[in-house]
Protein backbone atom coordinates (compact mmCIF):
# COMPACT_ATOMS: atom_id res chain seq x y z
CA UNK A 1 0.00 0.00 0.00
CA UNK A 2 1.24 3.74 -0.67
CA UNK A 3 1.59 5.12 2.37
CA UNK A 4 -2.25 6.53 3.20
CA UNK A 5 -3.44 4.91 0.25
CA UNK A 6 -5.50 1.80 -0.07
CA UNK A 7 -5.81 0.85 -3.97
CA UNK A 8 -9.35 -0.88 -3.51
CA UNK A 9 -10.45 2.13 -2.16
CA UNK A 10 -8.53 4.65 -4.57
CA UNK A 11 -10.59 2.66 -7.50
CA UNK A 12 -14.19 2.95 -5.39
CA UNK A 13 -13.44 6.41 -5.51
CA UNK A 14 -12.93 6.60 -8.62
CA UNK A 15 -15.84 5.25 -9.48
CA UNK A 16 -17.33 8.53 -7.47
CA UNK A 17 -16.07 10.99 -8.90
CA UNK A 18 -14.01 10.14 -12.11
CA UNK A 19 -11.33 12.65 -13.62
CA UNK A 20 -12.04 15.17 -16.03
CA UNK A 21 -10.35 17.73 -18.54
CA UNK A 22 -11.13 21.12 -16.84
CA UNK A 23 -10.37 24.64 -18.44
CA UNK A 24 -8.38 26.83 -15.89
CA UNK A 25 -9.14 29.87 -17.74
CA UNK A 26 -12.75 30.00 -17.35
CA UNK A 27 -13.26 29.81 -13.44
CA UNK A 28 -9.97 31.76 -13.22
CA UNK A 29 -11.53 34.67 -14.76
CA UNK A 30 -15.10 34.27 -13.38
CA UNK A 31 -13.67 33.94 -9.70
CA UNK A 32 -10.81 37.43 -10.78
CA UNK A 33 -13.59 39.33 -11.88
CA UNK A 34 -16.10 38.06 -8.51
CA UNK A 35 -12.95 39.40 -6.05
CA UNK A 36 -13.35 43.03 -7.71
CA UNK A 37 -16.65 43.22 -6.34
CA UNK A 38 -16.11 41.21 -3.14
CA UNK A 39 -13.14 44.29 -2.33
CA UNK A 40 -15.74 46.87 -3.31
CA UNK A 41 -18.48 46.02 -0.84
CA UNK A 42 -16.11 45.23 1.82
CA UNK A 43 -14.01 48.24 1.92
CA UNK A 44 -18.01 50.08 1.68
CA UNK A 45 -18.95 47.95 5.04
CA UNK A 46 -15.58 49.19 6.67
CA UNK A 47 -17.26 53.02 6.70
CA UNK A 48 -20.23 51.69 8.05
CA UNK A 49 -18.31 50.10 11.24
CA UNK A 50 -16.51 53.11 11.38
CA UNK A 51 -20.21 54.64 12.06
CA UNK A 52 -21.10 52.10 14.24
CA UNK A 53 -18.39 52.13 16.47
CA UNK A 54 -18.78 55.94 16.72
CA UNK A 55 -21.51 55.60 17.48
CA UNK A 56 -21.25 52.95 20.86
CA UNK A 57 -18.31 55.55 22.17
CA UNK A 58 -21.00 58.41 21.77
CA UNK A 59 -23.58 56.67 23.63
CA UNK A 60 -20.54 55.59 26.34
CA UNK A 61 -20.04 59.40 26.41
CA UNK A 62 -16.79 59.27 24.97
CA UNK A 63 -15.98 62.74 24.35
CA UNK A 64 -13.12 65.17 23.86
CA UNK A 65 -12.73 68.62 23.39
CA UNK A 66 -13.41 70.39 20.44
CA UNK A 67 -11.20 72.89 18.59
CA UNK A 68 -12.71 73.53 15.64
CA UNK A 69 -9.95 73.06 13.16
CA UNK A 70 -11.98 71.59 10.03
CA UNK A 71 -11.58 68.58 8.35
CA UNK A 72 -8.36 68.74 6.61
CA UNK A 73 -6.09 66.95 10.12
CA UNK A 74 -8.61 64.47 10.38
CA UNK A 75 -8.41 63.27 6.49
CA UNK A 76 -4.58 62.28 7.87
CA UNK A 77 -4.13 58.85 9.36
CA UNK A 78 -1.26 57.33 10.69
CA UNK A 79 -1.72 54.03 9.13
CA UNK A 80 0.66 53.70 5.37
CA UNK A 81 -1.69 50.95 3.83
CA UNK A 82 -4.94 53.15 3.98
CA UNK A 83 -6.19 56.09 2.83
CA UNK A 84 -8.91 58.66 4.19
CA UNK A 85 -10.54 61.27 2.05
CA UNK A 86 -13.46 63.01 0.97
CA UNK A 87 -15.77 62.97 -1.29
CA UNK A 88 -17.32 65.95 -3.74
CA UNK A 89 -20.65 64.53 -4.67
CA UNK A 90 -21.50 67.52 -6.76
CA UNK A 91 -18.26 66.34 -9.04
CA UNK A 92 -18.59 63.23 -10.93
CA UNK A 93 -15.69 61.51 -13.06
CA UNK A 94 -15.99 60.55 -16.57
CA UNK A 95 -13.44 58.38 -18.29
CA UNK A 96 -12.00 54.59 -18.20
CA UNK A 97 -11.40 52.83 -15.07
CA UNK A 98 -9.05 50.05 -16.35
CA UNK A 99 -7.89 47.01 -13.30
CA UNK A 100 -4.88 47.86 -13.51
CA UNK A 101 -2.10 50.07 -13.76
CA UNK A 102 1.42 49.99 -13.99
CA UNK A 103 3.09 53.85 -12.33
CA UNK A 104 7.02 53.49 -12.10
CA UNK A 105 7.44 57.12 -10.30
CA UNK A 106 4.55 56.62 -8.53
CA UNK A 107 5.46 59.22 -5.43
CA UNK A 108 3.95 61.65 -3.15
CA UNK A 109 3.08 64.11 -5.30
CA UNK A 110 0.90 63.18 -9.33
CA UNK A 111 2.45 60.43 -11.38
CA UNK A 112 1.28 59.29 -14.71
CA UNK A 113 0.57 55.27 -14.98
CA UNK A 114 0.17 52.96 -18.04
CA UNK A 115 -2.91 50.64 -18.63
CA UNK A 116 -1.73 47.12 -17.89
CA UNK A 117 -2.28 43.82 -16.86
CA UNK A 118 -2.27 42.62 -12.78
CA UNK A 119 0.83 41.02 -13.21
CA UNK A 120 2.80 43.17 -15.04
CA UNK A 121 6.78 43.44 -14.66
CA UNK A 122 7.90 46.10 -12.47
CA UNK A 123 7.55 47.14 -8.41
CA UNK A 124 4.39 50.18 -8.89
CA UNK A 125 2.08 47.91 -10.47
CA UNK A 126 -2.19 49.00 -9.14
CA UNK A 127 -5.03 47.55 -8.98
CA UNK A 128 -8.79 48.54 -9.18
CA UNK A 129 -10.03 48.69 -5.62
CA UNK A 130 -13.70 50.34 -6.14
CA UNK A 131 -14.93 53.63 -7.61
CA UNK A 132 -15.94 56.54 -5.53
CA UNK A 133 -19.94 56.23 -4.65
CA UNK A 134 -22.67 58.11 -6.56
CA UNK A 135 -24.96 58.30 -3.88
CA UNK A 136 -26.79 61.48 -3.29
CA UNK A 137 -25.87 64.11 -0.24
CA UNK A 138 -27.69 63.06 2.93
CA UNK A 139 -30.87 65.09 3.58
CA UNK A 140 -33.59 65.08 6.06
CA UNK A 141 -35.88 64.71 2.86
CA UNK A 142 -33.97 62.07 1.19
CA UNK A 143 -34.17 59.84 4.77
CA UNK A 144 -37.64 60.33 4.69
CA UNK A 145 -37.83 59.50 1.43
CA UNK A 146 -35.44 56.43 2.06
CA UNK A 147 -37.40 55.75 4.41
CA UNK A 148 -40.85 55.25 2.89
CA UNK A 149 -39.25 53.16 0.20
CA UNK A 150 -38.30 51.12 3.20
CA UNK A 151 -41.04 50.76 4.00
CA UNK A 152 -43.20 50.02 0.95
CA UNK A 153 -40.39 47.24 0.29
CA UNK A 154 -41.42 45.24 3.29
CA UNK A 155 -39.66 46.65 6.22
CA UNK A 156 -40.63 45.86 9.67
CA UNK A 157 -43.03 49.16 10.25
CA UNK A 158 -42.60 49.29 13.77
CA UNK A 159 -38.69 50.18 13.28
CA UNK A 160 -39.24 52.66 10.25
CA UNK A 161 -41.76 54.60 13.03
CA UNK A 162 -38.76 54.77 15.19
CA UNK A 163 -36.55 56.07 12.78
CA UNK A 164 -38.88 58.89 11.68
CA UNK A 165 -39.40 59.42 15.26
CA UNK A 166 -36.07 59.27 15.96
CA UNK A 167 -35.08 61.97 12.74
CA UNK A 168 -37.99 64.44 13.56
CA UNK A 169 -36.29 64.93 17.39
CA UNK A 170 -32.48 65.84 15.80
CA UNK A 171 -32.14 69.41 14.73
CA UNK A 172 -31.18 70.04 11.22
CA UNK A 173 -27.84 71.06 12.46
CA UNK A 174 -26.62 67.76 13.05
CA UNK A 175 -28.33 66.20 10.05
CA UNK A 176 -25.63 68.95 8.25
CA UNK A 177 -23.11 67.48 10.11
CA UNK A 178 -23.63 63.96 9.43
CA UNK A 179 -23.99 64.19 5.76
CA UNK A 180 -19.97 66.17 6.01
CA UNK A 181 -19.06 62.92 7.72
CA UNK A 182 -20.52 60.64 5.49
CA UNK A 183 -18.70 62.23 2.88
CA UNK A 184 -15.40 60.76 4.50
CA UNK A 185 -14.44 57.36 3.11
CA UNK A 186 -11.79 55.12 4.29
CA UNK A 187 -9.96 52.43 2.07
CA UNK A 188 -7.64 49.87 3.69
CA UNK A 189 -6.27 46.55 4.43
CA UNK A 190 -3.50 46.69 1.61
CA UNK A 191 -0.73 45.59 3.78
CA UNK A 192 -2.48 42.81 5.40
CA UNK A 193 -1.39 41.60 9.19
CA UNK A 194 1.26 39.83 10.13
CA UNK A 195 2.90 38.17 13.34
CA UNK A 196 2.99 40.70 16.65
CA UNK A 197 0.58 43.07 15.28
CA UNK A 198 3.28 44.06 12.67
CA UNK A 199 1.88 44.79 8.84
CA UNK A 200 3.99 45.31 5.39
CA UNK A 201 3.90 48.91 4.03
CA UNK A 202 4.96 50.28 1.03
CA UNK A 203 8.36 52.52 1.01
CA UNK A 204 8.09 56.01 2.34
CA UNK A 205 6.59 58.39 -0.28
CA UNK A 206 4.49 55.87 -2.31
CA UNK A 207 1.21 56.08 -2.00
CA UNK A 208 -0.73 52.55 -0.83
CA UNK A 209 -3.75 54.06 -2.57
CA UNK A 210 -4.29 56.40 -5.65
CA UNK A 211 -7.26 58.03 -7.11
CA UNK A 212 -6.93 58.26 -11.03
CA UNK A 213 -8.30 60.06 -14.01
CA UNK A 214 -7.75 59.42 -17.58
CA UNK A 215 -5.52 61.65 -19.85
CA UNK A 216 -6.24 59.23 -22.71
CA UNK A 217 -7.52 55.71 -23.22
CA UNK A 218 -3.70 54.14 -22.06
CA UNK A 219 -2.15 57.05 -20.03
CA UNK A 220 -3.93 57.68 -16.29
CA UNK A 221 -3.19 60.65 -14.16
CA UNK A 222 -2.47 59.96 -10.43
CA UNK A 223 -2.38 60.90 -7.23
CA UNK A 224 -2.01 59.62 -3.50
CA UNK A 225 -5.55 59.56 -1.86
CA UNK A 226 -4.61 59.99 1.53
CA UNK A 227 -5.93 63.09 2.52
CA UNK A 228 -7.18 63.95 -0.93
CA UNK A 229 -10.34 66.27 -0.60
CA UNK A 230 -13.25 66.56 -3.20
CA UNK A 231 -12.73 63.27 -4.87
CA UNK A 232 -15.57 63.68 -7.83
CA UNK A 233 -17.83 60.39 -7.66
CA UNK A 234 -17.01 57.77 -9.54
CA UNK A 235 -12.91 58.18 -9.86
CA UNK A 236 -11.75 54.75 -9.72
CA UNK A 237 -9.47 54.27 -6.42
CA UNK A 238 -6.56 51.73 -7.43
CA UNK A 239 -4.43 49.93 -4.43
CA UNK A 240 -0.64 48.85 -4.67
CA UNK A 241 0.75 45.34 -5.67
CA UNK A 242 2.98 44.59 -2.53
CA UNK A 243 6.62 44.51 -4.15
CA UNK A 244 10.09 43.17 -2.83
CA UNK A 245 10.45 46.66 -1.31
CA UNK A 246 8.12 46.75 1.24
CA UNK A 247 9.07 46.90 4.85
CA UNK A 248 7.34 44.89 7.77
CA UNK A 249 6.87 47.47 11.01
CA UNK A 250 4.47 47.92 13.59
CA UNK A 251 0.35 48.15 12.90
CA UNK A 252 -0.40 51.53 14.21
CA UNK A 253 -3.61 51.31 16.88
CA UNK A 254 -6.40 51.87 15.16
CA UNK A 255 -7.91 55.61 15.43
CA UNK A 256 -11.48 54.52 15.08
CA UNK A 257 -12.61 56.83 17.82
CA UNK A 258 -11.76 60.45 15.37
CA UNK A 259 -15.34 60.05 13.41
CA UNK A 260 -17.50 60.65 17.26
CA UNK A 261 -14.36 63.24 17.87
CA UNK A 262 -15.13 65.14 14.67
CA UNK A 263 -18.60 64.91 14.60
CA UNK A 264 -18.44 67.00 17.93
CA UNK A 265 -16.07 69.29 16.54
CA UNK A 266 -18.57 69.93 13.68
CA UNK A 267 -21.37 70.54 15.39
CA UNK A 268 -19.14 72.54 18.41
CA UNK A 269 -21.23 71.05 21.12
CA UNK A 270 -21.44 67.61 22.65
CA UNK A 271 -24.48 65.41 21.14
CA UNK A 272 -27.67 65.01 22.40
CA UNK A 273 -29.09 62.01 23.87
CA UNK A 274 -32.11 62.08 20.84
CA UNK A 275 -28.81 62.64 18.37
CA UNK A 276 -27.33 59.69 20.08
CA UNK A 277 -30.23 57.33 19.71
CA UNK A 278 -30.67 58.24 16.02
CA UNK A 279 -27.17 57.71 15.14
CA UNK A 280 -27.18 54.05 16.63
CA UNK A 281 -30.43 53.67 15.00
CA UNK A 282 -29.21 55.26 11.48
CA UNK A 283 -25.64 53.12 11.94
CA UNK A 284 -27.73 49.87 12.66
CA UNK A 285 -30.24 50.27 10.10
CA UNK A 286 -27.99 51.89 7.33
CA UNK A 287 -30.56 53.89 5.73
CA UNK A 288 -28.33 55.89 4.18
CA UNK A 289 -26.40 52.39 2.62
CA UNK A 290 -25.83 52.85 -1.15
CA UNK A 291 -25.91 49.73 -3.16
CA UNK A 292 -22.47 48.48 -4.35
CA UNK A 293 -20.97 48.96 -7.73
CA UNK A 294 -19.86 46.62 -9.68
CA UNK A 295 -16.35 46.89 -11.71
CA UNK A 296 -16.59 44.04 -15.01
CA UNK A 297 -13.45 42.01 -14.28
CA UNK A 298 -11.76 40.70 -17.32
CA UNK A 299 -9.40 37.88 -17.56
CA UNK A 300 -6.18 38.35 -16.22
CA UNK A 301 -4.06 36.51 -18.59
CA UNK A 302 -4.62 34.26 -21.56
CA UNK A 303 -2.22 31.05 -23.68
CA UNK A 304 -1.90 33.65 -26.64
CA UNK A 305 -0.10 36.88 -26.98
CA UNK A 306 -2.57 38.57 -30.08
CA UNK A 307 -5.57 37.26 -27.80
CA UNK A 308 -4.26 38.42 -24.87
CA UNK A 309 -3.59 42.08 -26.51
CA UNK A 310 -7.22 42.05 -27.39
CA UNK A 311 -8.07 41.79 -23.80
CA UNK A 312 -6.32 45.83 -23.54
CA UNK A 313 -9.85 47.19 -24.45
CA UNK A 314 -11.52 45.34 -22.84
CA UNK A 315 -10.03 45.78 -19.36
CA UNK A 316 -10.04 49.91 -19.49
CA UNK A 317 -13.77 48.93 -17.74
CA UNK A 318 -15.93 50.53 -20.87
CA UNK A 319 -17.89 48.79 -23.97
CA UNK A 320 -15.85 47.75 -26.70
CA UNK A 321 -15.63 45.90 -29.52
CA UNK A 322 -12.29 44.77 -31.28
CA UNK A 323 -11.75 45.51 -34.66
CA UNK A 324 -8.16 44.00 -35.19
CA UNK A 325 -4.53 43.11 -33.63
CA UNK A 326 -1.89 43.37 -35.79
CA UNK A 327 1.34 42.34 -34.52
CA UNK A 328 3.57 45.30 -34.65
CA UNK A 329 8.41 45.87 -34.72
CA UNK A 330 9.28 46.19 -31.54
CA UNK A 331 10.93 49.44 -30.66
CA UNK A 332 14.49 50.19 -30.23
CA UNK A 333 13.74 51.13 -26.30
CA UNK A 334 11.06 49.04 -24.18
CA UNK A 335 9.31 50.18 -21.03
CA UNK A 336 10.34 49.84 -18.19
CA UNK A 337 10.86 46.12 -17.11
CA UNK A 338 9.99 44.38 -20.77
CA UNK A 339 12.53 41.50 -22.30
CA UNK A 340 12.59 41.55 -26.08
CA UNK A 341 12.63 38.07 -25.91
CA UNK A 342 9.32 37.75 -23.93
CA UNK A 343 7.69 41.03 -25.27
CA UNK A 344 5.25 41.22 -28.22
CA UNK A 345 3.78 44.77 -29.22
CA UNK A 346 0.09 44.75 -30.74
CA UNK A 347 -1.80 47.82 -32.56
CA UNK A 348 -4.95 47.25 -31.33
CA UNK A 349 -7.91 48.57 -33.55
CA UNK A 350 -11.38 48.95 -30.88
CA UNK A 351 -14.52 50.36 -31.14
CA UNK A 352 -15.91 52.27 -28.08
CA UNK A 353 -19.68 51.40 -28.12
CA UNK A 354 -20.87 54.78 -26.33
CA UNK A 355 -19.09 57.52 -24.99
CA UNK A 356 -18.30 57.75 -21.31
CA UNK A 357 -18.59 61.78 -21.26
CA UNK A 358 -14.71 61.81 -22.02
CA UNK A 359 -14.19 59.42 -24.78
CA UNK A 360 -15.77 59.31 -27.80
CA UNK A 361 -17.37 56.46 -29.46
CA UNK A 362 -16.21 55.54 -32.79
CA UNK A 363 -12.61 53.62 -33.73
CA UNK A 364 -9.82 53.91 -31.38
CA UNK A 365 -6.41 52.45 -31.41
CA UNK A 366 -3.96 51.55 -28.74
CA UNK A 367 -0.59 49.98 -28.75
CA UNK A 368 -0.51 47.04 -26.34
CA UNK A 369 2.64 45.60 -24.76
CA UNK A 370 2.03 41.83 -23.77
CA UNK A 371 4.78 39.93 -21.81
CA UNK A 372 5.24 36.20 -21.31
CA UNK A 373 4.84 34.67 -17.86
CA UNK A 374 7.80 31.73 -17.94
CA UNK A 375 6.87 30.55 -15.21
CA UNK A 376 2.80 30.59 -15.48
CA UNK A 377 3.11 29.68 -19.28
CA UNK A 378 0.72 32.58 -19.98
CA UNK A 379 0.92 35.71 -21.83
CA UNK A 380 -0.19 39.09 -19.45
CA UNK A 381 -0.80 42.99 -20.68
CA UNK A 382 2.31 44.63 -19.10
CA UNK A 383 1.87 47.99 -20.69
CA UNK A 384 -0.70 50.27 -22.74
CA UNK A 385 0.48 53.28 -24.79
CA UNK A 386 -1.25 55.59 -27.57
CA UNK A 387 1.87 55.31 -29.93
CA UNK A 388 4.44 52.64 -30.27
CA UNK B 1 5.27 10.98 0.83
CA UNK B 2 3.85 13.50 -2.02
CA UNK B 3 5.30 16.93 -2.04
CA UNK B 4 3.24 19.71 -2.97
CA UNK B 5 4.06 20.37 -6.52
CA UNK B 6 4.14 24.04 -6.70
CA UNK B 7 6.11 24.69 -2.84
CA UNK B 8 9.37 25.93 -4.96
CA UNK B 9 7.92 28.77 -6.45
CA UNK B 10 5.78 29.80 -3.72
CA UNK B 11 8.23 29.49 -0.80
CA UNK B 12 10.36 32.05 -2.36
CA UNK B 13 11.22 34.45 0.23
CA UNK B 14 10.52 37.70 -1.97
CA UNK B 15 7.49 35.87 -2.99
CA UNK B 16 5.90 35.75 0.84
CA UNK B 17 2.70 37.52 0.13
CA UNK B 18 -0.38 36.16 -2.00
CA UNK B 19 -0.52 37.90 -5.36
CA UNK B 20 -2.65 37.97 -8.22
CA UNK B 21 0.27 35.93 -9.97
CA UNK B 22 1.08 33.58 -6.97
CA UNK B 23 -2.49 32.71 -6.67
CA UNK B 24 -3.18 31.78 -10.42
CA UNK B 25 0.16 29.86 -10.97
CA UNK B 26 -1.06 27.71 -7.53
CA UNK B 27 -4.55 27.34 -8.84
CA UNK B 28 -3.81 26.58 -12.85
CA UNK B 29 -0.58 24.03 -11.61
CA UNK B 30 -3.65 22.42 -9.78
CA UNK B 31 -6.85 23.02 -10.94
CA UNK B 32 -7.97 19.10 -12.04
CA UNK B 33 -7.10 18.28 -8.38
CA UNK B 34 -9.46 21.38 -6.78
CA UNK B 35 -12.19 20.80 -9.18
CA UNK B 36 -12.08 17.43 -8.32
CA UNK B 37 -11.82 17.24 -4.53
CA UNK B 38 -14.94 20.27 -4.62
CA UNK B 39 -16.54 18.57 -6.92
CA UNK B 40 -16.89 15.33 -4.41
CA UNK B 41 -17.11 17.82 -1.42
CA UNK B 42 -20.26 19.90 -3.01
CA UNK B 43 -21.92 16.46 -4.34
CA UNK B 44 -22.15 17.75 -8.59
CA UNK B 45 -19.97 18.57 -11.14
CA UNK B 46 -21.52 22.13 -11.14
CA UNK B 47 -21.52 22.36 -7.35
CA UNK B 48 -17.80 21.79 -7.98
CA UNK B 49 -17.00 24.60 -10.05
CA UNK B 50 -19.02 27.22 -8.55
CA UNK B 51 -17.11 26.39 -5.10
CA UNK B 52 -13.95 26.91 -6.77
CA UNK B 53 -14.59 29.91 -8.49
CA UNK B 54 -16.66 31.12 -5.31
CA UNK B 55 -12.78 30.01 -3.45
CA UNK B 56 -10.70 31.92 -6.23
CA UNK B 57 -13.36 35.15 -5.68
CA UNK B 58 -12.44 34.78 -1.89
CA UNK B 59 -8.64 34.20 -2.60
CA UNK B 60 -8.08 37.32 -4.93
CA UNK B 61 -10.18 39.40 -3.01
CA UNK B 62 -8.70 38.65 0.43
CA UNK B 63 -4.95 38.14 -0.40
CA UNK B 64 -3.75 40.49 1.38
CA UNK B 65 -4.72 38.81 4.39
CA UNK B 66 -2.50 36.05 3.63
CA UNK B 67 -0.06 36.31 6.56
CA UNK B 68 2.62 34.15 4.40
CA UNK B 69 2.96 31.49 7.35
CA UNK B 70 1.88 28.28 5.03
CA UNK B 71 1.99 28.28 1.66
CA UNK B 72 -0.50 29.89 -0.89
CA UNK B 73 -1.87 26.49 -1.98
CA UNK B 74 -1.99 25.20 1.25
CA UNK B 75 -4.37 28.67 1.92
CA UNK B 76 -6.07 27.60 -1.28
CA UNK B 77 -6.98 24.56 -0.61
CA UNK B 78 -8.86 25.65 2.84
CA UNK B 79 -10.50 28.52 0.63
CA UNK B 80 -11.66 25.01 -2.01
CA UNK B 81 -12.76 23.28 1.10
CA UNK B 82 -14.72 25.62 2.71
CA UNK B 83 -16.48 26.89 -0.20
CA UNK B 84 -17.39 23.17 -1.11
CA UNK B 85 -18.78 22.94 2.12
CA UNK B 86 -21.18 25.64 2.07
CA UNK B 87 -22.19 24.34 -1.30
CA UNK B 88 -23.06 21.34 -0.16
CA UNK B 89 -24.76 23.00 2.83
CA UNK B 90 -26.86 24.77 0.31
CA UNK B 91 -27.80 22.07 -1.66
CA UNK B 92 -30.47 19.41 -0.54
CA UNK B 93 -29.71 16.97 -3.06
CA UNK B 94 -25.71 16.26 -1.97
CA UNK B 95 -27.33 14.77 1.04
CA UNK B 96 -27.26 11.56 -0.36
CA UNK B 97 -23.83 11.90 -1.60
CA UNK B 98 -21.93 12.88 -4.30
CA UNK B 99 -23.64 12.25 -7.57
CA UNK B 100 -21.43 13.76 -10.24
CA UNK B 101 -22.71 12.33 -13.76
CA UNK B 102 -26.14 14.23 -12.50
CA UNK B 103 -28.05 11.36 -14.35
CA UNK B 104 -31.37 9.83 -13.73
CA UNK B 105 -31.22 7.56 -10.43
CA UNK B 106 -31.78 4.25 -12.48
CA UNK B 107 -28.99 4.97 -14.59
CA UNK B 108 -26.52 4.33 -11.64
CA UNK B 109 -25.32 1.35 -11.52
CA UNK B 110 -25.62 -0.71 -8.15
CA UNK B 111 -21.41 -0.49 -7.28
CA UNK B 112 -21.47 3.38 -8.03
CA UNK B 113 -24.49 3.35 -5.58
CA UNK B 114 -22.77 1.52 -2.85
CA UNK B 115 -19.39 3.53 -2.86
CA UNK B 116 -21.79 6.90 -2.85
CA UNK B 117 -23.69 5.52 -0.04
CA UNK B 118 -20.73 4.05 1.83
CA UNK B 119 -19.18 7.08 1.55
CA UNK B 120 -21.87 9.49 2.67
CA UNK B 121 -22.18 7.38 5.94
CA UNK B 122 -18.67 8.22 6.52
CA UNK B 123 -18.21 11.14 9.46
CA UNK B 124 -17.02 14.50 7.55
CA UNK B 125 -13.65 14.47 8.87
CA UNK B 126 -13.20 11.24 7.35
CA UNK B 127 -14.83 12.03 4.14
CA UNK B 128 -12.67 15.10 3.41
CA UNK B 129 -9.56 13.71 4.51
CA UNK B 130 -10.23 10.50 1.74
CA UNK B 131 -11.09 13.21 -0.55
CA UNK B 132 -7.66 14.78 -0.38
CA UNK B 133 -5.60 12.38 -0.18
CA UNK B 134 -7.27 10.20 -2.84
CA UNK B 135 -7.86 13.06 -5.64
CA UNK B 136 -5.84 15.68 -4.97
CA UNK B 137 -2.99 13.36 -3.52
CA UNK B 138 -1.97 15.80 -0.62
CA UNK B 139 0.71 14.25 1.93
CA UNK B 140 -0.54 13.73 5.40
CA UNK B 141 0.97 17.24 6.45
CA UNK B 142 -1.54 19.35 3.33
CA UNK B 143 -4.59 17.48 4.42
CA UNK B 144 -3.72 18.38 8.05
CA UNK B 145 -3.04 21.76 7.32
CA UNK B 146 -6.39 22.28 5.51
CA UNK B 147 -8.82 20.42 7.60
CA UNK B 148 -7.00 22.08 10.85
CA UNK B 149 -5.88 19.14 12.34
CA UNK B 150 -2.48 17.70 13.61
CA UNK B 151 -0.77 15.36 11.15
CA UNK B 152 -0.99 12.11 13.48
CA UNK B 153 -4.93 12.34 13.21
CA UNK B 154 -5.02 12.29 9.78
CA UNK B 155 -3.08 9.32 9.42
CA UNK B 156 -5.69 8.09 12.33
CA UNK B 157 -8.70 9.36 10.14
CA UNK B 158 -7.66 7.54 7.00
CA UNK B 159 -7.21 4.38 8.83
CA UNK B 160 -10.46 4.52 10.44
CA UNK B 161 -11.94 5.31 7.21
CA UNK B 162 -10.43 2.64 4.94
CA UNK B 163 -11.60 0.24 7.54
CA UNK B 164 -15.28 1.54 7.57
CA UNK B 165 -15.04 1.71 3.85
CA UNK B 166 -13.92 -2.06 3.55
CA UNK B 167 -16.38 -3.28 6.10
CA UNK B 168 -19.47 -1.32 4.58
CA UNK B 169 -18.62 -2.21 0.69
CA UNK B 170 -16.95 -5.73 1.32
CA UNK B 171 -14.81 -7.21 -1.08
CA UNK B 172 -16.88 -7.83 -4.04
CA UNK B 173 -17.40 -4.37 -4.35
CA UNK B 174 -13.76 -2.69 -3.58
CA UNK B 175 -12.18 -5.51 -5.80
Amino acid sequence: MIAGKDPMVGQALDLLVPGFAVDPDELLAAGYAGSVRVRATRRRRQTVAIIAFAALLLFAGAAIAADKTGLLPFLHTNDRNSARFSINRTRAYHGAAPLALACPSARTGSFTCHVSGVMAPGNRNYELGESTDSQPPLTRQGMLDSLDKAQAAGADPAQIDRLRSDLANVGDDFIRALAVLTEIETVGGVGGSGPSGTERVPPRGVPAWAACREVNLATFRCGPLAGRRGVATGTPLYYLQPSHDWRRVQAPPPDQSDFGVELEHLLGRKVTPDETRFFVDLATVGVTAGHSGTTQGTPIAVGDSRDTAKLAPESLGIRTRIVSATAQPLPRRLPEGLRPGATRLYRVVFDLLRSDGRDAAGRHTIHVYVTHRRKLGVWDVAWVDTKP
Amino acid sequence: MTELPSSGLLRSPRRREATAATIEATYRARAPEFIRVATAIAGSREGGRDAVQEALTRAFARRTTFRGTGTVEAWLWKAVVNAARNVRERSPRVAEGPDVDGAAHDAVDERRDAVRAAVAALPERQRLALFLRYYADLDYAAIASTLGVRRGTVSATLNHAHEALRASLGEEVLA
